[in-house]
C-alpha cells in the first residue's frame, strides 16, 4: 500500500531537485566563457536612416531627482535635463565645441559675451530673450546650486541687448567658456522657473525649455515619457525619435535581461559586470564609447599614516598592474591609465590639436616609466623601496564601495598585488553614503588610508581635473598637498586663454604632481551602452551627458 | 434577584461594558505599537552614518554649502526635536517633503501605494489559494505526503531574489512567457500579465509556509476523534472535510495566512527592485539608502499600520472563529 504511493513522491522530489539546478545554472553569469571579439570603443554607434515612433530606454542609476539642469547631480538626472533644455554653446560627441544657442566671443579676458541666434522659442512659444540666459546662469551660481563652484569665477551677468548677454569674470578664467557647455549651462525660461519656484525639476513642476524633447508625462516612481517637440528650433537636428519611455531599472541582472528581450531599447551606465551577458545577446549591440570622462582611481586618503611617505606610496603603485586590473574589472571596456589625470580628460575635441599633441607627449613619458609596474621585477623593487622608507607591514585600510561587484573584485586584485610586495592590505567596503561623506569630509577618512573609487570629470578641461587634485582644500585633494610652483602653474594657467601656453603651464605642474603619488587613475574607463539592433546614431561616448542623446538616435534599417 | 429571574439586561449590559473595554484596548494597543516603532525607525535612520547633504549637493562643494544646505533643511537640530516636529505635522496629516525628489511625501505615494497593493492582492490571492490547496492535499491524501513536505521546505528555503531571478531568466528570457519588466500598465489582462512573475516570486516562500501549517492542522485534525466519528457514521469524506476538519483547522490556518499577507508587504521590497516596480517597497529602500527621513517614515507608517491592522483582524477572526477565546473566564 505505502510503496506504490512513494513512487509519485519520488519522482516529484527528483523532478524540483532538477529544476533547482537547472535554474541555479542558468542565471549563473561568472564570464566564464569565451568572450565574443570584443567592440573597439567610438564615439558614436551607427547611423540614423529613418523615423521611430517610440523607444524605451533604461536608467540604470534609477529615478531622476530632479530635471533642473545646473542641479542634476546624477546620470540619470542628467541624461534627461540635457535632452530637454541646451546650453548656449553645445558639445558634439566627441567633446569639441559649437554654437547653439548663441554665438560665443570673447573681446578681453575678464568679458565673455553671447549673442543669441534669432527664432529660438521655448515649448510654450515664448522666444528665448538674454532676461532668460542672465537668470538660468544666475540659478546655476547661486550658492545652494550644485555647480556653484564651477561658475565662482563670474562677477556679474547682464542682458546687454534683448539678444546679447555679456558675462564679467573676476579673474580670467580659461575654464568657464567650457563649464558653459555642460549642464551647468543649461538655459530655462525665466518666468516659469521663477513661478515654479523651489519645485523647479520636480515630478510635479518640471521645467520649461528649448530641447528637442519635452515632458509629457512624469508618473513618479514609474516612468517618464519624453515627447519630441514639434517646433524645435534647430531644423537640421530635429529628432528622428518621437517618444522615449524611460524606466527606472536598477537590478543590474534586470536591465541586462531586458536588453535581452528588447523590452529595453537601450541604456547608458551599462554595469560593467553585465558585459559577459550582454556579448552574446543578440538584440543589439553592447558599445564601448569614446572619449569619456569616466576613470578608475586609486588616492591615499590622508596625510598620516603608513602611507605618509612618498616612497611608500610610490612602492605601492609600483606593485600593481594596471593591465591585469583593467582587463579584470573591465573586460575590455577600459584602458590602463598612468597618471594621476585620466587619459581622456586632455584627449578629446575640446583640448586644441597642438595642445593634445603636447599632452600626448608628456604621457607618452609617464606611460614608459609606469608601464612595467606590476611586473615581477617591479614588486621586488616595491618591496626593496617600501622597506627602505620605513614600511614595516602596518595595515593599509582600503576604503571601497560596497555593493559593488565590479569594485569589490579590484580592490581585492589590489590586495593580491600589492600583498606580493609585502603590503597588508585590509579592505573596508562601505556603505554608499557613508562612502560619500569620507568622499568630502576629513574626519570621515581618519581611519582610512586608501580610496579606490570611480571618478567623473563633469567638463573636458585637464585643468578643472588639475585645480581639484593639486590645490590645496580643493575637492579631491585628500592629503593636503600644498605645492607652490604646481598651485602657481595652474593659477596661471586658468588665467590665460592660449590653449597651448595653458597645455604647458599644466603639463610642467603634472609632472611635480606626479612624483607625488598621492593619486593615480589606474584606468580609463569606456562608457558602456547597449544600443537595440533597431536603432543607429547613437551618441556613445560620455559627451552623451551633456548632449541632447535621444535626438540623434534614428532608426538603423 | 438573579439576571436569571429577571431577564437579559444585567448581563447584557456588563458585557457590553466588557467589550467596549476590550475594543479600546485593541485600538490603544495598536496605536502605542506604532507610536513606539515610527520613533525607533527615526531614531535608527538618523543615528545612520551619512548625510543627506552630500548626496544632493555632490562631491563638489564646499563645507560651507553642506552646513547651509542641512540647516535649511533642519538636520542640524537634534534628533528628537526633529521626530516631534514630524509627529505634530504627521497628526495634521503632513508628512513633509522628500529630500531626494524635493516633492511632498504624499505626492509620491500615490502611484507606488497602487502598484505595491496590486502586486500584494495578486500574491495573497496566490499565497491563500495555492497554499491551503496544496496544504489540505498534503494533510488529507496519503501519496502527497511527502512530496508537499519537500516542496513546501523547498519553497520556504529559496530566497525570493533567487526565485525571481530564475522565474525571469526561464519563463521571460528564454521562453518569453512573460515580460521581464513589470509597471507597464495597460489593460487589466496586460497587468495581470506583467504582474505574475513578481507576485508568484513573492508567494513563493510565504505559500510554502502557509501550505506547511495547514498540513500540519489538516493532519491533526483527521485523526481526531470527532472526525473518526463522523466517518464512522457514514458521511462523504467532502463533507467530513468541509464540517469537520477544516472548520476546526481554520484558526491556524486563518491567522499564518493573514501574517503571510502582512508580511510580503515587507518582502515586496526585494521583489520589487528586482522587477523594476515603483512601489512602496522600492521607494523605501532608495530613500533608506539616502537617508531621506520623510520618505522612510511615511512607507513605514504604512507598512506598520497593515501589520496592526493585520494581527487586529486576526485577533477579530480567532474569537469569531473560536467560542471559547470570546469571554476570557470561559477559557
Amino acid at each position: 500500500m505505502t510503496s506504490s504511493g512513494f513512487r509519485p513522491g519520488r519522482l516529484m522530489t527528483a523532478g524540483l531537485a532538477a529544476v533547482l539546478t537547472l535554474a541555479a545554472c542558468s542565471s549563473a553569469s561568472s564570464g566564464t566563457a569565451t568572450p565574443a571579439a570584443l567592440p573597439s570603443a567610438v564615439s558614436t554607434f551607427g547611423t540614423a536612416n529613418g523615423d521611430v515612433d517610440s523607444i524605451t530606454w533604461g536608467l540604470p542609476y534609477g529615478e531622476p531627482t530632479t530635471i533642473d539642469p545646473p542641479n542634476t547631480a546624477n546620470y540619470s538626472s542628467s541624461l534627461v535635463a540635457m535632452n530637454l533644455c541646451e546650453p548656449l554653446v553645445r558639445m558634439e560627441a566627441d567633446y569639441s565645441i559649437s554654437p547653439n544657442l548663441a554665438t560665443a566671443s570673447q573681446p578681453d579676458p575678464l568679458t565673455l559675451v553671447y549673442d543669441l541666434k534669432p527664432g529660438i522659442t521655448f515649448w510654450d512659444g515664448a522666444p528665448l530673450t538674454a532676461a532668460d540666459v542672465v537668470w538660468s546662469l544666475e540659478h546655476a551660481a547661486a550658492p545652494t546650486s550644485v555647480v556653484s563652484s564651477t561658475l565662482a569665477g563670474i562677477a556679474s551677468i547682464t542682458a546687454t541687448t534683448p539678444q546679447r548677454v555679456t558675462v564679467k569674470l573676476s579673474a580670467p578664467d580659461a575654464l568657464l567658456p567650457v563649464e558653459l557647455a555642460t549642464f551647468a549651462g543649461a538655459i530655462q525660461q525665466k518666468a516659469f522657473s521663477e513661478k515654479a519656484g523651489t519645485g523647479l525639476g520636480n515630478a510635479a513642476e518640471g521645467v520649461m525649455c528649448t530641447g528637442p524633447y519635452r515632458v509629457r508625462s512624469w508618473e513618479s516612481g514609474q516612468s517618464i515619457t519624453l515627447a519630441a517637440n514639434p517646433t524645435y528650433w534647430d531644423s537640421t537636428r530635429k529628432p528622428k525619435v518621437q517618444t522615449v519611455r524611460l524606466r527606472f531599472i536598477t537590478d543590474s541582472t534586470s536591465l541586462a535581461q531586458a536588453l535581452a528581450t528588447g523590452e529595453l531599447d537601450g541604456a547608458y551606465e551599462v554595469p560593467a559586470a553585465m558585459i559577459p551577458t550582454l556579448q552574446k545577446t543578440t538584440s543589439g549591440n553592447l558599445v564601448f564609447g569614446t572619449p569619456s570622462q569616466l576613470y578608475l582611481a586609486l588616492s591615499a586618503a590622508r596625510s598620516a599614516g603608513p602611507l605618509a611617505d612618498r616612497d611608500v606610496r610610490r612602492a605601492l603603485y609600483m606593485s600593481l598592474d594596471v593591465k591585469t586590473i583593467t582587463q579584470v574589472g573591465y573586460a575590455g571596456s577600459a584602458t590602463p591609465n598612468y597618471t594621476a589625470l585620466n587619459k581622456d580628460v586632455w584627449d578629446n575635441g575640446a583640448v586644441s590639436p597642438r595642445a593634445r599633441q603636447l599632452w600626448r607627449d608628456a604621457y607618452a613619458g609617464f606611460e614608459a616609466e609606469r608601464g612595467s609596474y606590476g611586473s615581477a621585477q617591479a614588486v621586488t623593487e616595491a618591496q626593496q623601496l617600501a622597506r627602505s622608507a620605513g614600511y614595516a607591514g602596518q595595515p593599509i585600510v582600503l576604503a571601497v564601495l560596497a555593493g559593488d561587484a565590479t569594485l569589490s573584485r579590484t580592490a581585492q586584485l589590489i590586495q593580491a598585488q600589492a600583498g606580493a610586495a609585502g603590503f597588508d592590505i585590509e579592505i573596508n567596503a562601505l556603505q554608499p553614503m557613508e562612502f560619500e561623506q569620507a568622499a568630502v569630509d576629513p574626519a570621515k577618512r581618519d581611519g582610512i588610508d586608501l580610496i579606490l573609487g570611480g571618478g567623473f570629470n563633469a567638463a573636458p578641461a585637464p585643468l578643472e581635473l588639475m585645480s581639484f587634485l593639486a590645490l590645496p582644500g580643493s575637492f579631491y585633494n585628500y592629503t593636503g598637498y600644498d605645492n607652490a610652483e604646481v598651485t602657481s602653474a595652474i593659477t596661471k594657467a586658468r588665467a590665460t586663454t592660449d590653449p597651448v601656453e595653458q597645455a604647458r603651464l599644466l603639463i610642467a605642474a603634472q609632472t611635480i604632481l606626479e612624483q607625488d603619488y598621492s593619486t593615480v587613475a589606474l584606468a580609463q574607463l569606456g562608457e558602456i551602452a547597449f544600443v537595440n539592433k533597431r536603432l543607429g546614431g547613437a551618441v556613445t561616448s560620455f559627451a552623451y551627458l551633456n548632449m541632447p542623446s535621444f535626438a540623434s538616435l534614428g532608426s538603423a534599417g | 434577584m438573579t439576571g436569571l429571574e429577571t431577564g437579559a439586561p444585567v448581563r447584557t449590559r456588563r458585557r457590553t461594558l466588557t467589550s467596549i473595554w476590550r475594543m479600546s484596548r485593541w485600538l490603544t494597543s495598536p496605536l502605542i505599537t506604532v507610536l513606539v516603532a515610527s520613533f525607533v525607525v527615526y531614531a535608527a535612520l538618523l543615528l545612520a552614518p551619512g548625510d543627506p547633504a552630500v548626496q544632493i549637493l555632490g562631491p563638489r562643494a564646499t563645507a560651507e554649502q553642506y552646513a547651509a544646505l542641512r540647516h535649511s533643511l533642519g538636520l542640524d537640530r537634534p534628533m528628537p526635536v526633529q521626530y516631534g516636529d514630524w509627529l505634530w505635522n504627521a497628526l495634521h496629516g503632513d508628512f513633509g517633503s522628500s529630500l531626494t525628489y524635493k516633492q511632498p511625501v504624499s505626492a509620491l505615494l500615490g502611484s507606488r501605494l497602487a502598484v505595491t497593493l496590486e502586486l500584494a492582492a495578486y500574491a495573497g490571492v496566490l499565497i491563500i489559494v495555492v497554499g491551503i490547496a496544496v496544504g489540505t492535499l498534503g494533510g488529507t491524501a496519503r501519496w502527497a505526503r511527502l512530496p508537499v513536505t519537500a516542496l513546501t521546505a523547498a519553497g520556504i528555503a529559496v530566497p525570493s531574489f533567487v526565485a525571481a531571478q530564475t522565474l525571469v531568466a526561464v519563463l521571460a528570457v528564454r521562453l518569453g512567457w512573460f515580460p521581464v519588466l513589470a509597471g507597464d500598465g495597460g489593460s487589466f489582462t496586460a497587468t495581470i500579465r506583467q504582474l505574475t512573475l513578481p507576485a508568484v516570486a513573492l508567494a513563493i516562500g510565504w505559500s510554502a509556509y502557509v501550505a506547511q501549517v495547514t498540513r500540519a492542522s489538516v493532519a491533526a485534525e483527521s485523526r481526531s476523534p470527532h472526525v473518526e466519528a463522523a466517518r464512522g457514521r457514514g458521511l462523504s469524506a467532502g463533507a467530513v472535510l468541509r464540517r469537520h476538519i477544516l472548520r476546526n483547522a481554520a484558526i491556524p490556518i486563518t491567522t499564518v495566512s493573514a501574517l503571510a499577507v502582512a508580511g510580503l508587504f515587507a518582502s515586496a521590497v526585494v521583489v520589487e527592485s528586482a522587477f523594476g516596480l515603483g512601489g512602496l517597497g522600492s521607494l523605501l529602500v532608495q530613500s533608506v539608502a539616502a537617508k531621506d527621513q520623510n520618505a522612510v517614515l511615511a512607507v513605514s507608517l504604512i507598512l506598520l499600520v497593515v501589520f496592526v491592522v493585520t494581527t487586529t483582524t486576526v485577533d477579530v477572526l480567532q474569537a469569531a472563529l473560536d467560542p471559547r477565546l470570546r469571554t476570557r473566564k470561559q477559557v
